[in-house]
């Protein structure tokens, strides 16, 4: 089941980015996303991620943070992957520095679909070693091919 | 599904979201022979149930996915669940032959 592999793009993934905080990450990022067919508003999509990112932190353990919009800036469903160079401190439920980011947003009328992609892409996180491989992809052509292959193996 | 135990309720509903059961529902749920430990006429009963069967949850959600329950059962392996070894539920579908919603 290619979950989020179908939506992944080589130009939506940034290796060792050089971030300080949360939100410098997250705008770094959606930087990637800029002129992307999906987001109809850039600048308001950023700031429905930062104020989601403000109700409560979204990083979910294992060194992951999936910060992310339901909004109408969106149509249908984006997603940008990063991998800092050095971890940064993101309140998380197992207190783990985030490194790997998964920066998503959707449509408002996109509900069951969304939360199925977060299900999904929370469980296969989990797998420590493909965790790993993620952390160690060389290019970003590299970082989907990963993606492809654990979705295709997952079921 | 009917889910023994708590240990597992989160990866449950993380399984259901993943295959497409929408607007799950959790039920405090107490097992047969637990409420009828309680009963006078069973309390003899009550010493071989004592500790047999911790709390229960029941998680009811409305899926249009045929092969939801194929594909749950092996998502909860990979959490660690595996229904045909552990006994920590029991995971069924029923078909629905007619509701009615509330407006929204």
């Amino acid at each position: 089941m290619f979950v989020v592999s179908r939506y992944l793009k080589p130009e939506r993934v940034i290796l060792d980015m050089e971030v300080g905080s949360r939100e410098e990450a997250i705008k770094q990022l959606a930087g990637c996303l800029r002129g992307a067919a999906e987001v109809k508003d850039f600048e308001g999509f950023v700031q429905d991620v930062l104020r989601r990112e403000k109700q409560g932190s979204t990083a979910v353990g294992m060194g992951v943070a999936i910060p992310h919009a339901r909004t109408d800036k969106v149509q249908g469903f984006v997603v940008a992957v990063g991998r800092l160079r050095e971890p940064i401190r993101w309140p998380s439920p197992d207190n783990q520095p985030v490194q790997l980011l998964f920066l998503m947003g959707t449509c408002t009328r996109i509900i069951a679909r969304y939360i199925q992609i977060v299900a999904h892409l929370t469980r296969i996180l989990r797998h420590s070693d493909f965790r790993e491989k993620l952390l160690k992809a060389s290019t970003a052509e590299e970082l989907v091919r990963l993606f492809l292959s654990e979705e295709r193996a997952d079921k | 599904m009917i889910l023994e135990g708590e240990e597992h309720l989160e990866d449950v509903l993380a399984v259901f979201a993943e295959v497409g059961v929408v607007d799950a529902v959790v039920v405090d749920a107490e097992g047969l022979e637990r409420v009828l430990s309680h009963m006078p006429i069973f309390a003899p009963l009550s010493a071989m149930v004592r500790g047999a069967r911790q709390r229960r949850r029941l998680v009811l959600g409305v899926t249009d996915n045929d092969a939801a329950l194929k594909e749950a059962e092996t998502l909860l392996k990979d959490y660690g669940l595996n229904l045909r070894e552990s006994g920590g539920g029991v995971l069924f579908i029923i078909p629905v032959e007619g509701a009615v919603f509330l407006a929204e």
